[in-house]
């Protein structure tokens, strides 16, 4: 797995750049690794050829917010709201809610060390 | 006047419960909200645990492609620890693969015939399953969670025995799969009441990344296992299967044209086990550590399985991005503007699996 790591700005352009060229969003992946959450975009570009992109959010006490790219592929919408929703990242313009309970608030989320 | 109608999240149509909120204007739906996570069950939290285990869990995310779920599993745990499986440990699991593939068909073929109600042809289908069952639970001992992928290979062997036993079911499934598909492709009731409902076009399908039967039933010719060959799919001849009319009879068409590739792939794959040594699992001398995905082909579409190790027995993440959870979304559009008579069989002709879109 080779894994770019961008900004978000970065990040908006590829997203447009790999639209037009007709690749497939394949998933947004979030992890948590201990100070940061990290949020991967998985392409799929050609045959057996896929581009992994990441971006780094530093935890700010469930203060963070980044911008979304399911304005350019409406296919990021899911999985965009999960990753809000299961990390507490806000991701602009998706409600942030999809499958779980407004109860329950970043499950999958750790305690920053 | 418009007026809102529940859609679920119990309804006939459906096995499993989802909900849409269907604004009408008389019969049409003119705005349609989609809702899930009735039964989110933190699967991807309690993968946090012994990788040993996690393809025992991995099964149970769905009841249908649980083969599917779990070699993708161990194909991403094994890319975190560099593990090289055995030939004939491959052979299996591609053997159970297509097998998965022809029931699980064959149950979506025979819910969307009961959808516009077709009970006899739904009884024909399942009739048809009820045989794959059989072979699965003669060559691993289950019926539906098969439970022989461990990380590293496999449990239970096909002998020479069984091996001649799938060769000779596949002379019978490819026989009553022809009757089959003469059936549905002649019936011009059925034809009438698929073509021209449920219109997914092919930029809505590329803009939604949608995959499996969905996407190859739009138009687009998106399959991982020619796209990105896993296992020993790279050695087998296969094309994907692509219908150009973008409605319920294109998916349902593209289903049933594939149970034939099945059988194929089957026929094709057996004959490798032959002088192959009775190798099934390796073992790892290391523990998963670092980044790996896998991706395979399901019959409902691509799945996805994401693996980070952190250099002990527990794992640190799986995501799991299943096929449901890339081709849901995609009803919003088409179900937009339709009637409301269709709702039920546009959203069967997605063959959703919940238990997938959930986790």
């Amino acid at each position: 797995m080779n894994v770019k790591i961008i900004t978000q700005p970065e990040l908006q352009d590829i997203a447009r750049r790999l639209k037009g060229s007709g690749a497939r969003l394949i998933t947004i992946v979030g992890t948590d690794a201990g100070a940061n959450i990290e949020v991967t975009y998985f392409f799929h570009t050609g045959v057996n050829k896929t581009e992994e992109y990441r971006i780094i959010v530093p935890k700010q006490g469930g203060n963070e917010e980044i911008s979304g790219i399911s304005h350019i592929w409406p296919a990021a919408y899911v999985a965009e709201n999960e990753v809000s929703e299961m990390f507490g990242v806000k991701i602009k313009d998706v409600p942030g809610r999809f499958f779980l309970h407004e109860s329950v608030t970043a499950p999958l989320r750790r305690k920053a060390p | 006047m418009r007026s809102t109608i529940q859609f679920g999240p119990q309804h006939p149509v459906w096995i499993e419960p989802l909900r849409l909120k269907l604004t009408m204007d008389g019969e049409i739906v003119k705005d349609v909200e989609l809702e899930a996570g009735y039964v989110h069950r933190g699967l991807e939290k309690k993968f946090e645990w012994d990788y040993n285990k996690g393809a025992y869990l991995s099964e149970r995310i769905c009841g249908i492609c649980t083969q599917h779920h779990s070699t993708c599993y161990c194909l991403a745990v094994e890319g975190t620890m560099k593990l090289e499986i055995t030939r004939r440990a491959a052979a299996i699991r591609t053997i159970m693969l297509e097998l998965e593939r022809l029931h699980s068909h064959l149950l979506a073929i025979g819910l969307t015939l009961e959808a516009i109600g077709f009970e006899n042809l739904f009884m024909l289908c399942f009739r048809n399953r009820e045989i794959v069952l059989d072979v699965f639970e003669r060559t691993t001992g289950n019926r539906v969670l098969h439970g022989i992928n461990i990380v590293g290979g496999v449990t239970r062997n096909i002998g020479p025995e069984m091996a001649k036993e799938i060769m000779d079911f596949c002379d019978v499934m490819e026989k009553r799969c022809r009757d089959l598909e003469s059936m549905i492709t002649h019936s011009y009731t059925i034809r009438e009441r698929m073509k021209g409902v449920g219109v997914l076009t092919k930029q809505v399908a590329i803009d939604y990344s949608v995959v499996g039967p969905i996407a190859r039933g739009s138009g687009v010719p998106y399959d991982v296992r020619i796209d990105a060959p896993y296992l020993l799919y790279n050695e087998l001849k296969l094309k994907p299967i692509v219908e150009e009319s973008c409605d319920v009879w294109a998916r349902s068409v593209v289903r049933v044209r594939e149970l034939f590739q099945s059988i194929d792939l089957i026929r094709q794959l057996v004959p490798l086990l032959e002088g192959l040594p009775d190798e099934l699992a390796a073992k790892s001398k290391t523990l998963p550590e670092g980044d790996a995905f896998a991706r395979v082909e399901p019959p409902r579409g691509e799945l996805f399985y994401f693996a980070r190790g952190k250099k002990s027995k527990e794992m640190d993440r799986i995501k799991v991005r299943t096929s449901t959870y890339a081709n849901g979304p995609a009803l919003v559009p088409v179900i937009k503007g339709c009637h409301l008579a269709d709702v039920g069989v546009i959203t069967i002709s997605y063959d959703p699996c919940i238990g997938c879109f959930d986790r």
